[in-house]
């Protein structure tokens, strides 16, 4: 279920955040049915035919690593990561969506530096590659950066939804 | 001290409605710079922690029991619980913790077991004439045992976290299991002996009734006989058993003609969800779990525990109060992170066996599900039952008192634990201690 931007502003973040939130849904359902697919096999092929796949244990950590990290987004496009909000109820209304704003600063003050950093980390792991399969060892922090990017952006999205909602009611 | 700094900035940040996962992300950020370290360590510690083969055993078994709620089985299971104990005074309570205990063999996780067993128990028992906040009480006290039987998401996690055996702890997890079981079915027997709760009228044991249940579900109910034997006969390692555990599931789900395509997409959906935010709060944890380690703070905190400790028993207790105080204010997961780098240190000088102590770990930060100020069992029930916070707690308090007497004989006798594991996976290493 797409949220629907509720003002002009609003509009095109909402419908990044929209776009974005369905690519992560695929990418990690279609990632994760990989990974059920690739782990049966193996078990059948160790007990059946007494060989292995030597390429699925860094294959299977690439995609687990890009699902966990990628399927955060879809938890923070629902809103949905646990929060206690006994406190900020207490507050009175106005204060509590003034503190919506801030605790909405502070996540994305939060995965900004874990984006930043985790680009600069990306650059420097850039020339390394798995013993294995020889994958680019980046492609196991990427996940993180972008992840940490998409979050940004549905949180933004989020907030400036909610301001046009409440500016075209007033 | 920057460790102490981090932990409450934490714990403020948290109460004060941040998301759990940024919390900790901010609470790390702050520390680090106060402890004078590059802040490329934190994504650096995120993407390397997830790096693990073992803790993808979480999606799977998250996915296996999704694919089992999808397809109908917890209502299955639900009746034949009703159809077995339905007969006593008190039966549809009963049959809550039986369904609950089978079910925990299924999934691995307490909020899916409260969502699962709370959607079906939210029904049945108010239409039968049970107060609504005793109901939803009792799921939440029934669903502290999805982590202690196996398989477990929290027993996983500690496994990796303090380097014991998944499969001997997944076993450890059953004797307490059986226990916390008992105990809860004695206090619903109490409760309704001495009117403490409303209980309807028993309905008659019908043994044709019990049987045709019994017909429905036994497939389900073979399904924890089948993950833990692949585990403890060696043929499968405990991510693999999560393999077996989904595969099972479909099976089950073809010959109850339960199955469906929107079945499977709204499961691989809901997996993603549940995995990517358990495994995110790992992530950023670790990060902390390097400060803390860095800082000498484990160190420290284990120097004085062992001071404070004569023997394992008032470590135990100790680490027990501690742990209730740590449930009071942060969530169950990041609350093991934190607590067993911190604790196991102590424990292992001490020759406490690191199986023993996960199962009192776990179950310990189990109860804090269900007490204010932030009992996540709580928020669940009051979504599903519409109970106010206020009587849901209140309704809370018998079950909490049974379940801390539970932890106290749990702590104190580890052969609940222990002799299951140490007669089916024995392990020298641990038992020399």
């Amino acid at each position: 279920m797409d949220n629907e931007p509720s003002s002009a502003p609003a509009g095109v973040l909402t419908s990044v955040s929209n776009w974005l939130n369905h690519g992560c849904r695929v990418l990690t359902g279609l990632l994760l049915a990989g990974i059920v697919l690739s782990n049966a096999a193996e078990v059948v092929l160790r007990t059946a035919f007494a060989t292995s796949l030597d390429w699925i244990f860094e294959i299977n950590l690439l995609c687990a690593t890009w699902i966990y990290f990628i399927g955060v987004c879809q938890v923070y496009y629902k809103k949905g990561d646990i929060s206690i909000d006994v406190l900020a109820r207490a507050l009175p209304p106005r204060m509590r969506i003034a503190w919506t704003w801030v605790v909405d600063l502070l996540c994305v003050g939060t995965f900004f530096v874990i984006g930043w950093y985790g680009l600069q980390l990306v650059q420097l792991q850039w020339p390394f590659k798995t013993p294995g399969v020889g994958l680019p060892s980046a492609s196991y922090t990427a996940p993180v950066v972008i992840g940490a990017a998409v979050m940004i952006i549905h949180v933004c999205a989020q907030r400036l939804r909610d301001l046009g909602s409440r500016l075209s009611g007033s | 001290m920057i460790s102490a700094l981090t932990i409450g900035l934490f714990i403020l940040l948290v109460l004060v409605n941040i998301p759990v996962s940024a919390a900790i992300g901010l609470a790390t950020i702050i520390g680090l710079l106060a402890g004078g370290y590059d802040l490329m360590t934190l994504p650096q510690h995120m993407a390397a922690s997830v790096k693990s083969i073992e803790l993808m055993a979480i999606p799977f078994f998250i996915l296996a029991a999704a694919l089992m709620n999808a397809m109908n089985i917890t209502q299955r299971i639900f009746e034949f619980a009703t159809a077995l104990v339905g007969g006593w005074r008190g039966g549809l309570a009963y049959a809550n913790v039986i369904a609950g205990m089978i079910f925990s063999g299924i999934s691995g996780a307490a909020v899916a077991d409260a969502a699962a067993l709370g959607a079906i128990s939210m029904k049945e028992m108010p239409r039968a004439g049970y107060p609504k906040p005793f109901s939803a009480a009792l799921v939440i006290a029934v669903s502290t045992l999805g982590p202690i039987i196996p398989p477990s998401i929290m027993m996983v996690v500690y496994a990796i976290t303090a380097n014991v055996s998944i499969g001997r702890l997944f076993i450890a997890g059953i004797g307490p299991g059986i226990v916390i079981g008992g105990a809860l079915m004695l206090l619903i027997r109490a409760m309704v002996r001495f009117g403490w709760v409303q209980a309807p009228a028993p309905t008659p044991f019908d043994l044709g009734r019990l049987w045709r249940t019994t017909k429905k579900t036994f497939l389900a109910l073979l399904a924890p006989i089948v993950i833990i034997w692949g585990m403890i006969s060696g043929w499968v390692t405990p991510t693999e058993a999560g393999i077996m555990a989904i595969f099972y599931a479909l099976f089950v789900g073809t010959v109850y003609r339960t199955i469906s395509w929107q079945g499977l997409v709204e499961s691989l959906e809901a997996t993603v969800e549940a995995t990517a935010l358990i495994l995110y709060i790992i992530a950023v944890s670790s990060a902390l779990s390097f400060l803390f380690v860095s800082e000498g703070s484990a160190a420290q905190l284990s120097a004085l525990m062992t001071a404070l400790s004569a023997d394992k028993a008032t470590f135990l207790l100790i680490a027990n109060v501690l742990l209730l105080v740590l449930g009071f204010f942060i969530e169950t997961l990041p609350a093991m992170l934190i607590a067993v780098p911190l604790l196991m240190p102590t424990a292992l000088n001490l020759g406490v066996d690191p199986t023993h102590f996960g199962v009192v770990v776990i179950f310990n930060l189990m109860i804090g599900i269900m007490h204010p100020p932030i009992g996540i069992g709580l928020f669940i029930l009051i979504a599903i039952s519409k109970v106010t916070y206020g009587k849901l707690a209140r309704a809370c308090l018998p079950f909490i008192v049974c379940l801390l007497l539970v932890l106290i004989v749990i702590t104190l006798v580890p052969s609940i634990s222990m002799w299951l594991p140490d007669l089916l996976m024995p392990d020298p290493g641990v038992k020399g201690k």
